[in-house]
């Protein structure tokens, strides 16, 4: 049995946050594979298997996707929504990370159909917390849904 | 009934009638009653001389009947001798000269002898046929009625008497000259007026003492004099005489011959004294009334023209205003008059001069006020001053006078407006400002503020109004509450603005501090033992800052993100926010064996558990931070109501707060400690009075310095809790 490790989409613009999040999940051991784009539009493409990312045994479709907020241009509830809306997409779990604890965007996110809502950390301690409980939640307790049938894979 | 009131100059001439009137009326009654008086003494005197005269006639009668008898019996005549009869009739009559004749008459009428032949007739008088029948018939004397003699002429009586024996054999006569009974009678000398007549039982005269040839012998039943004095038989009357001239007379019988004895006494004599003496009165009082008179009138005058010039004087002055004042003239009492009504004219110019300045001082008040007053008599503008016409848009005070009040009020104020009028104005109520709206002659609206009071104008209820334009002003208020409402807008606006900036910029700022904090950490993480000590140290220090500066942000979120969008209040019982922030709180407290009592039975206060728990969060969290060094914190919760508002006091047993700061403590990043000392952001205090502020509440704190500080909260309670 060909173990894939879990595909982890990491949809952040900030450069620092997202390479704190990449050494998070490293440090973590190699259960999780993280990709990193940095603009909505690129999510989009990786999701649709569009432009650069059209290779899907390059850039497999992801089992969670870490999805930040405020992001140029397309935002992160566009991609949040253009997921949820899609037949063949809104099964996989978004899991919003930002940093806003506004009630209001809590409130979008959920409305919108996230599955979680995280907020960043502060600190290095902080993220290597929430990187090993996402893992350990998402890829341990969580069952993930089946591959979605149609676009993607 | 008006009379007109009389003159002095009447007054005095009616007390001058008064006076004399009463002095001419005495003397006419003075008159009247002499004449009574003398009418009486007059009646009475007749009366007299009639008594006397009836005796005097009865007597001559008598004295004639005796001698009659004594020839009757003297024996000569007895004989009937006739020349024996003549020679002593003759004898006699030569003795008694005052009878006419003396006969003497045989049975059959004849005559036998007489003293006086030539007049006596014929045996038969015819008058004396009767009489001799009589004379036949009696045994006694008689007398017989008055006769003219046939020869004479003239009026006769005869008395006769039988000669002795029965029958008689003849009889004596005397006969007497009824005109010549006045020598006889006459004894006395009677008082010029007095007539005396004489009547026999038929009413014949028989004698009257004045003009007797022309009444002797008649007989006149129809004159008064007669018929009554036949009447009365006695007595006394008035009347007049058979002359025709007034008398007053006294009616004496003489019984024994059935004669009338009526004597007159004629007045007029002495009444004429009477009289003259009554003009003389008369006289006088007419003379005493025109001097009288003369001098009243004068007097009068001297009284009634000073008077009369005073009351011109008075007249003018008033009617005309002139300054003429009344001279001082005529008697003391009229000079006082005048000197009084100097005085009050002068009084009167002072006053008139003086409301003439009055009027002179208000009305220029009045003419020159920017408010606009007007006054309304009797549902008009009757006056109407410049700054009225000017506010009215109108060119002069014509376009305003005449109309009514409410033609320059706007509808809108009409209703208020009559109410006033007719509830407080008209029953003698000033009324003070009230805002109304008047309307320019063009229909536009002015709003103005209005004063009002009545006042009497002759006797009508008239009634001053002051208005006020305050367009100017309400245009300002308007403004005002407009600027105000903007301002708050505008305020409401730039504290959102801040509090958004404030929270972009904590929250833009975060991801940088992510930055230096994450690869601090990483750093400190997996490569520390590059590092030398210094390097350690300072790598310590960076993750302290950034540490610090993560704690700023928070507390700056929490502090700009309060109050966004609006705040929906709820009932919360503050057990539901004291509970789970007593077990946040209680791992720190435990750590520095501190203790935290909250009463039972906490209120429920209007607000949000946000709000209330993140303000009470801070309370604490400050309590616990600012103990004492080495005292363990002790905190107590009070909680006491005051009307509709509850008042939650955190307690402390901390470090306290001088006096001089704590106004300050409650300033955003005010700290009274450095941050080695104690960390802290500055921004816990602010939050808590921003939240108590949007809660609608207070907060202030009671501080001891080395004792400890009470934060106190004020919120609203719910009732009934």
């Amino acid at each position: 049995m060909i173990w894939n490790p879990s595909v982890v989409l990491l949809v952040e613009d900030d450069r620092l946050d997202a390479e704190l999040t990449l050494n998070a999940f490293r440090e973590g051991g190699a259960t999780c594979r993280v990709v990193h784009v940095s603009t909505g539009e690129d999510a989009l493409d990786y999701i649709h298997a569009r432009g650069g990312y059209a290779d899907r045994a390059t850039f497999p479709f992801p089992d969670l996707m870490l999805l930040d907020l405020r992001l140029p241009g397309i935002d992160g509830f566009d991609v949040l929504r253009e997921v949820k809306s899609s037949p063949g997409l809104r099964r996989l779990p978004v899991v919003i990370l930002t940093s806003s604890k506004e009630e209001g965007d809590r409130a979008t996110g959920y409305d919108s159909g996230a599955n979680s809502y995280l907020v960043k950390p502060v600190d290095y301690a902080g993220y290597l917390d929430v990187v090993a409980r996402i893992r350990d939640y998402w890829f341990g307790l969580n069952v993930l849904p089946p591959a979605p049938g149609g676009e993607g894979q | 009934m008006k009379t007109r009131p009389l003159t002095i100059r009447t007054l005095l001439l009616l007390v001058v009638l008064a006076a004399v009137v009463p002095l001419g009326g005495f003397a006419v009654a003075g008159y009247l009653r002499s004449k009574v008086l003398l009418g009486k003494l007059a009646a009475a005197y007749s009366s007299d001389v009639a008594a006397t005269m009836a005796m005097l006639t009865d007597g001559i009668v008598r004295d004639t009947q005796d001698i009659a008898a004594r020839l009757a019996s003297d024996p000569r005549i007895v004989s009937l001798d006739p020349v024996l009869c003549a020679k002593t009739l003759k004898e006699f009559h030569r003795l008694e000269p005052q009878f006419g004749n003396l006969v003497v008459i045989d049975r059959s009428g004849k005559y036998v002898a007489a003293a006086d032949v030539t007049t006596t007739s014929p045996p038969i008088w015819a008058q004396g046929r009767g009489f001799f029948e009589q004379m036949l018939q009696t045994t006694g004397p008689t007398v017989s009625r008055a006769f003219q003699g046939r020869l004479t002429g003239q009026w006769t009586i005869m008395l006769g008497h039988p000669l002795p024996g029965t029958p008689p054999p003849g009889y004596v006569g005397i006969t007497i000259n009824l005109l010549r009974l006045p020598e006889v009678l006459m004894a006395e000398v009677l008082r010029s007026g007095t007539v005396v007549t004489l009547l026999d039982s038929q009413g014949t005269i028989l004698f009257r003492s004045v003009d007797g040839k022309t009444f002797v012998g008649r007989r006149t039943p129809d004159a008064d004099l007669i018929r009554r004095a036949m009447e009365k038989q006695s007595g006394t009357l008035e009347t007049k005489g058979l002359d025709g001239i007034a008398r007053h007379f006294g009616v004496v019988p003489i019984k024994r011959l059935g004669w009338l004895v009526i004597v007159g006494t004629d007045l007029d004599p002495v009444l004429g004294m009477v009289r003259w003496e009554l003009l003389i009165g008369l006289v006088t009082a007419l003379l005493a009334m025109l001097a009288v008179g003369g001098i009243a009138l004068v007097l009068a005058q001297r009284i009634a023209n000073p008077v009369r010039a005073l009351a011109r004087v008075a007249h003018d002055a008033i009617v005309s205003g002139c300054a003429a004042r009344a001279t001082l003239r005529g008697p003391a009492e009229v000079r006082q008059v005048a000197l009084s009504l100097n005085t009050l004219l002068d009084a009167r110019d002072r006053l008139v001069r003086d409301l003439q300045e009055s009027e002179w001082r208000y009305r220029s008040l009045v003419e020159i006020s920017p408010d606009a007053i007007f006054v309304n008599r009797g549902g008009k503008v009757v006056y109407a001053n410049p700054s009225l016409v000017r506010m009215l848009g109108a060119s002069s005070d014509a376009e305003v006078i005449g109309k009514t009040p409410f033609d320059l009020i706007h509808p809108d104020s009409h209703a208020m407006v009559r109410e006033r009028i007719e509830e407080h104005l008209l029953a003698g109520e000033r009324v003070g400002m009230v805002e109304e709206r008047y309307m320019r002659l063009d229909g536009s609206a002015v709003e103005v503020e209005v004063a009002a009071a009545p006042f009497q104008d002759k006797g009508e209820t008239a009634i001053f109004v002051v208005a006020r334009d305050i367009s100017a002003r309400k245009a300002a208020e308007r403004e005002i509450l407009e600027a105000k409402a903007n301002l708050e807008l505008r305020v409401a606006d730039r504290t959102a603005d801040l509090d958004a900036f404030t929270y972009s910029v904590s929250h833009d700022l975060r991801a940088p501090l992510r930055g230096i904090a994450g690869f601090a950490g990483i750093l400190h993480r997996r490569h520390l033992h590059e590092l030398s000590e210094e390097g350690r140290h300072f790598l310590g220090n960076v993750i302290e800052a950034a540490a610090r500066m993560g704690r700023l942000i928070e507390d700056l979120l929490g502090y700009s993100r309060m109050g966004r969008g609006s705040i929906q209040v709820v009932p919360v019982p503050l057990d539901a926010v004291f509970s789970p922030l007593a077990r946040e709180f209680s791992g720190r407290i435990q750590e520095q064996d501190g203790s935290l009592r909250i009463p039972e039975g906490l209120p429920v206060v209007e607000g949000t558990q946000t709000l209330l728990c993140q303000m009470f969060a801070n309370l604490l969290d400050n309590a616990i931070r600012y103990a004492r060094p080495g005292v363990p914190p002790r905190i107590e919760i009070h909680c006491r109501r005051e009307g509709d508002h509850v008042i939650l006091s955190v307690a402390d047993n901390g470090m306290g707060i001088p006096e001089v700061h704590l106004g300050r403590i409650f300033n955003m990043f005010q700290r009274l400690h450095p941050e080695e000392k104690i960390s802290g952001t500055g921004i816990g205090l602010p939050t808590v009075r921003k939240a108590a502020a949007l809660l609608g509440g207070a907060v202030w704190v009671d501080s001891i310095v080395g004792e400890g500080s009470v934060f106190h909260v004020r919120l609203k309670g719910v009732p009934g809790s």
